[in-house]
């Protein structure tokens, strides 16, 4: 990520003795420098979306009291994976149209809790408490901001001496920093993976597909357990052959047995993403699916067309390794039978996950 | 169906998004609703006026006029076409010029826009409208189906005034369990 991108520097006072706020403001010194307190960078996404734009340029180094490690809350009446997400950072200078976190974040800035050691401290606690899978990339992008705070190589360090999954998610290719490191197997490196002309159209500012893939390849070779996030997946013309070409692409240069998991996930969104949709990506299609209202409030494509998807992906998957370990994420379980015909909890490989 | 969401606090109060000078004039004039708003700053200028026509003459109330808009504003993307194709349609042309009330119009117009946004969704709409319609169910009965196909429960609803007509229902209901049984398997059978 060129740190050169952001312009703006907020932070809160509580912020500027840590030494991660130090290294920022010296590392970025050309960007303006404004205190603030919490509550001045609010604002609302979906009546302002050229702020997201905005956002994505500018940095805000507070401060979190608590709550680093939270399970991710699912959403109703879809079954849930059991993760733990991991908040330093909330907000992505990668600029994906789909991305959930424009309707759901509303900071006019990229936010970093400065006090690492904190964080640091409960990821410690969670990951030596038993035996969970923990990752950075929901909030953010695991990797494009790790230039700025170098906090994977710690995570990894930590995570190594426990029976917890570091998950580390990203569109990115910088993996060199952390090849070397000893992990012990306890950190699996995650990328977020679509064709390439989705990723072209939709995924600005992130890695190519080639890049992506080299990467994984990269830390599979250091010995990092691989996963693939096949999410979102988007219904489009020729959508069929892009996802197998995808998958054929991925298992040219990377094993498929070094792969631990795999997730299918259907686009799906909050109704005040379309209005930030339409406004900020004018061109983009993606939205025009067919689309209905779940349970949970959300828009998610028609079972039907949901259905096609995960059982043809996961088809061509399973050509290349036909044990692969392949969830899907935030589905009901109608879906769920239909597609690998029983729940999640009654499939053997999937202990490691749904156990 | 799909709505660009908006809370009844933005609406009334200072959070009420600026919009281009038209539509904020339409809006005062009361042609147009704010939600419609919302969707009609996405067309381009030229492309309102139409909008704004059709909606004078029919006068949907607010949540189908955003609701049309939509349905508009998404098939013109989608397609590559624009809003004037879609009312050069013979279908629409026909039912904007025929000699029926307002609100039928309203309602064809939305129902045929419906249909060609949601092409698989109306399908299977209408496919299993028809089975429901020719089990017969009695009178008073009716089957409640999951909302758009999530899930595959069936409420049945049954509506008496004693325990005779009560019994009487249920042993016509009784006698239609293998259409309702195919029912919940349309339901069941994921493919399209």
């Amino acid at each position: 990520m060129k740190l050169k991108n952001f312009s703006k520097i907020y932070l809160t006072k509580d912020a500027e003795n840590y030494p991660l706020t130090k290294k920022i403001l010296k590392k970025i010194s050309y960007a303006e420098k404004h205190y603030v307190f919490p509550g001045d960078l609010h604002f609302k996404p979906h009546l302002e979306p050229a702020l997201i734009t905005e956002s994505k340029k500018n940095l805000f180094l507070t401060v979190r009291k608590e709550n680093f490690i939270e399970k991710c809350p699912g959403t109703p009446a879809h079954l849930c994976c059991n993760y733990f997400v991991a908040k330093n950072i909330l907000g992505c200078p990668a600029d994906c149209s789909y991305c959930y976190l424009q309707a759901y974040i509303n900071l006019k800035a990229v936010t970093i809790f400065v006090n690492t050691d904190d964080f640091l401290n409960d990821f410690g606690k969670k990951a030596a408490g038993g035996k969970f899978r923990i990752g950075t990339g929901e909030f953010s992008d695991s990797f494009f901001l790790d230039d700025l705070l170098n906090i994977n190589k710690e995570l990894i360090k930590i995570c190594s001496s426990t029976e917890s999954f570091l998950e580390l998610k990203t569109k990115s290719a910088e993996v060199k920093d952390i090849l070397g490191l000893e992990h012990k197997g306890r950190t699996v490196i995650a990328w977020s993976i679509a064709p390439e002309e989705i990723i072209k159209t939709e995924e600005k500012g992130s890695a190519s597909l080639g890049e992506r893939i080299i990467a994984a390849a990269k830390c599979a070779e250091a010995g990092y357990p691989v996963a693939l996030h096949f999410d979102p997946l988007i219904y489009f013309p020729l959508w069929q052959k892009a996802y197998a070409s995808l998958v054929e692409n991925i298992f040219s240069v990377l094993p498929p047995k070094k792969v631990i998991w795999v997730s299918l996930g259907a686009l799906r969104f909050h109704p005040h993403l379309k209005a930030v949709l339409y406004e900020r990506f004018p061109d983009s299609k993606i939205l025009f699916g067919e689309f209905i209202r779940g349970d949970d409030g959300k828009f998610r494509y028609l079972k039907y067309i949901r259905a096609e998807m995960f059982e043809k992906i996961t088809g061509i998957l399973r050509r290349f390794d036909k044990n692969m370990r392949i969830y899907l994420c935030m589905e009901s379980p109608e879906l769920w039978k239909s597609v690998f015909g029983r729940e999640p909890k009654k499939i053997k490989n999937l202990n490691l996950i749904f156990g | 169906m799909p709505q660009v969401g908006v809370t009844a606090q933005e609406r009334k109060g200072n959070l009420r998004m600026k919009f281009d000078g038209d539509i904020e004039a339409k809006m005062r004039e009361g042609v147009i609703s704010y939600g419609a708003a919302l969707i009609l700053r996405f067309f381009a200028k030229n492309e309102r006026p139409l909008l704004y026509d059709i909606f004078e003459k029919l006068k949907p109330s607010t949540n189908k006029m955003r609701e049309i808009s939509e349905y508009i504003f998404e098939i013109s993307k989608r397609d590559g076409i624009r809003p004037a194709d879609i009312f050069r349609m013979e279908e629409v042309r026909k039912m904007l010029a025929s000699e029926e009330s307002r609100k039928t119009k309203i309602s064809r117009l939305r129902a045929f826009l419906r249909g060609i946004r949601f092409p698989l969704l109306s399908k299977k709409e209408k496919e299993i409208n028809e089975m429901i319609k020719n089990l017969k169910l009695p009178a008073g009965a009716r089957l409640k189906l999951p909302e758009n196909f999530e899930g595959d429960k069936i409420t049945l609803e049954i509506l008496f005034t004693g325990e005779k007509p009560f019994r009487k229902s249920l042993e016509e209901i009784s006698e239609k369990i293998d259409g309702i049984n195919e029912i919940k398997k349309f339901l069941q059978n994921l493919s399209h």
